[in-house]
């Protein structure tokens, strides 16, 4: 969701961040774009945050200015901003102009957001169909098995777990779900020796454990919100 | 005019966000601290949720009187340059507010 100010979407910044250049990489900003103007860690790396064209991010400007003159430098800004200007330099690496009074006529630099990208912290619901133009992929684990009495763990919020078993190292297991309808998929990813992989979920519908005899193999499980199910044949997983 | 609203908590720690970005200030419960929300995604939300923190602390019972006079000097104030808290030259819209909370994020 982008917020417009049309007031000043006829008025522009310009940056330039060529030293070798009056026009190559420099780019213009519509004043309504501006997001915020921030320093963090440097007191001379002034950062203004601009909507990005493509994606729910920024398009960041670093300007670099004289130590410890960040809000004289931003106050400058503001100014321009209610100017009568239409097209106001905030740097330009080239000429060595700007409107910012502390400019060093240093480092300007324009970093864009990640194209292509989206990240959602929170959970996400569909309540219609789901139409993905290219691969699904989960995150994973990969891990070890552990001893008889000190199982490795599965992580229940991976969808997926590559397990490696080895002397000492065959047995894991699963907490249960979260909610009805979870999916977790287990893949018995190399088996050395003849050291079996058994799985023994907290609750399991089926049983009490299952066991794999040779690596290369899968099984999928569905959480019902009391136990995990095994979805259709688990194959050559032996249900104990 | 556009207004923008100033904070400062060191020379290496400041943010200047458009005032129409504000979105709410909320008061906590004992009255001494007000969270400013601003529609700006801070380095850890791309793509998710925008509200920017400003935090300000202010003396206790008087948040409602801090939330009061930035709500005025946003709407009728004569300068375009806010600033709300400036820990650095002790400079607050308020005197009622005592500190800047809480370091910035980054606006990335």
């Amino acid at each position: 969701m982008i917020d417009t100010n049309t007031d000043l979407s006829n008025r522009f910044f310009y940056v330039n961040p060529s030293a070798d250049s009056a026009a190559d990489l420099a780019r213009m900003f519509p004043m309504s774009r501006l997001i915020a103007m921030n320093i963090v860690d440097d007191t001379n790396d002034l950062r203004l945050a601009f909507d990005d064209s493509g994606v729910g991010d920024h398009t960041v400007v670093q300007i670099l200015i004289t130590a410890n003159k960040g809000k004289e430098a931003i106050k400058d800004i503001v100014d321009a901003i209610n100017s009568h200007q239409k097209v106001v330099v905030l740097a330009d690496k080239y000429t060595g102009e700007s409107i910012i009074s502390d400019y060093t006529g240093a480092s300007v630099s324009i970093t864009s957001g990640s194209a292509g990208t989206f990240t959602l912290n929170g959970s996400f619901s569909v309540s219609g169909f789901a139409n993905f133009g290219s691969r699904v992929q989960y995150n994973f684990e990969n891990v070890d098995g552990g001893g008889s009495g000190s199982a490795t763990a599965l992580n229940p919020n991976l969808t997926i777990s590559f397990v490696s078993t080895d002397t000492g190292e065959t047995h894991v297991t699963l907490a249960d779900g979260s909610a009805a309808g979870q999916i977790k998929y287990i893949v018995h990813k190399t088996r050395t020796g003849d050291n079996d992989l058994v799985i023994t979920p907290a609750s399991f519908a089926a049983g009490s454990n299952m066991t794999s005899n040779l690596g290369g193999r899968g099984v999928t499980l569905i959480y019902d919100g009391d136990d995990w199910q095994h979805l259709g044949d688990v194959g050559e997983f032996a249900i104990g | 005019m556009e207004k923008f609203l100033f904070f400062e908590r060191t020379t290496a720690d400041m943010v200047c966000i458009p005032a129409h970005r504000l979105v709410e200030m909320i008061v906590n419960n004992t009255s001494d601290l007000i969270t400013m929300h601003h529609r700006v995604y801070d380095n850890g939300t791309d793509g998710s949720d925008m509200q920017y923190q400003a935090k300000i602390t202010v003396n206790e019972d008087k948040a409602k009187q801090v939330v009061e006079t930035i709500s005025n000097n946003i709407s009728t104030g004569k300068n375009a340059f806010i600033v709300v808290a400036d820990d650095v030259n002790k400079q607050y819209i308020d005197n009622n507010i005592t500190a800047v909370h809480s370091s910035f994020a980054d606006v990335e």
